[in-house]
């Protein structure tokens, strides 16, 4: 179990820093039906940091977004992890 | 399909959130129930793998694109209510730290994009395979996958629609045309995913409920 879980986080750090450079850049389906409707997005509430994927550092493109994706890769796993331990510790309170 | 900021009308995004936050308690409470020692590892992985499934845009035929949601996926693998808090973070970070969804549209997001692949998803697949193995679990993820994307794309323009952003014929064509395509790409992915996993550890779903 503990190697496939490696080997999960693994390839998700690989497509999020490697794999992701290849997206598509063409806009989403969301995007491209609101372009067909004329209509447009106010101001997000917030800046983000990482505002479409790119580190807020000056290097290259493809750099800004691999560190981009990496980070957030690890923000997710390590978030949902303390999530998921904060669960487990609920249910074991619950079995008592 | 991520909904921003400034799109949708206050009253929806409100309605919307307070919906989404009661669905999400009602996720943690049911998560918190069945969760295993060893799904926690698996939880954190698997947010982190759709996280990054979600960077990569595959190209649509008519000059749009799209990627995994992962609810069908997720809740395959650690069932739909653990599968729902696991993509609540993904869409958290997503919006707090890239800007990739807004932060008032959340809930709707989660609900479109999370709620209707983890559950509806889940349970058609069950509906259609039960629990067997092989072709025919593969064609039900698959029709789940599609139609997950698909609803949640329809759930996507009505929201538009009610908050007056855009007219609920064409808006709910051009969404579903789409969104019919960008499904393949759910379908396929997701299968090949869980093919992948299960081939390294047949006795992943077994706990499922």
């Amino acid at each position: 179990m503990n190697r496939l879980v490696v080997a999960i986080l693994l390839i998700a750090l690989g497509t999020a820093g490697g794999l992701s450079l290849m997206a598509s850049p063409a806009p989403d389906g969301l995007e491209s039906s609101l372009d067909e409707m004329g209509a447009a997005a106010d101001k997000p509430v917030l800046t983000s940091p990482m505002a479409d994927y790119q580190a807020p550092f000056t290097l290259a493109p493809w750099l800004r977004k691999t560190i981009a994706g990496v980070s957030g890769c690890l923000i997710v796993f390590g978030l949902v992890l303390i999530v998921g331990m904060a669960l487990r510790r609920r249910s074991r309170l619950e079995d008592n | 399909m991520h909904i921003p900021d400034g799109i949708l009308s206050p009253q929806v995004w409100i309605a919307g959130d307070v919906l989404a936050a009661g669905a999400l308690a009602i996720c943690v409470r049911r998560a918190s129930r069945r969760l295993s020692d060893r799904q926690v590892p698996l939880m954190g992985v698997m947010g982190a793998f759709v996280f990054a499934a979600q960077m990569v845009n595959f190209p649509v035929p008519g000059g749009t694109s799209g990627h995994l949601l992962g609810g069908v996926l997720l809740a395959a693998l650690l069932g739909p209510a653990t599968a729902g808090v696991v993509l609540f973070c993904v869409f958290l970070v997503q919006a707090l730290l890239f800007q990739d969804g807004g932060l008032t549209a959340l809930g709707l997001n989660f609900i479109n994009m999370g709620l209707v692949g983890c559950f509806g998803g889940f349970y058609s697949m069950r509906a259609f395979a039960g629990r067997s193995r092989g072709l025919r679990r593969d064609v039900a993820v698959f029709v789940a996958c599609w139609l997950s994307v698909v609803i949640g794309a329809g759930l996507a323009s009505c929201e538009l629609w009610l908050s007056g952003s855009a007219p609920l014929g064409p808006i709910l064509i051009a969404m579903g045309g789409v969104h019919a395509l960008i499904g393949i790409g759910e379908g396929l992915i997701t299968v090949a995913t869980l093919r992948f996993l299960l081939a390294a550890r047949p006795d992943l779903l077994e706990s499922l409920p």
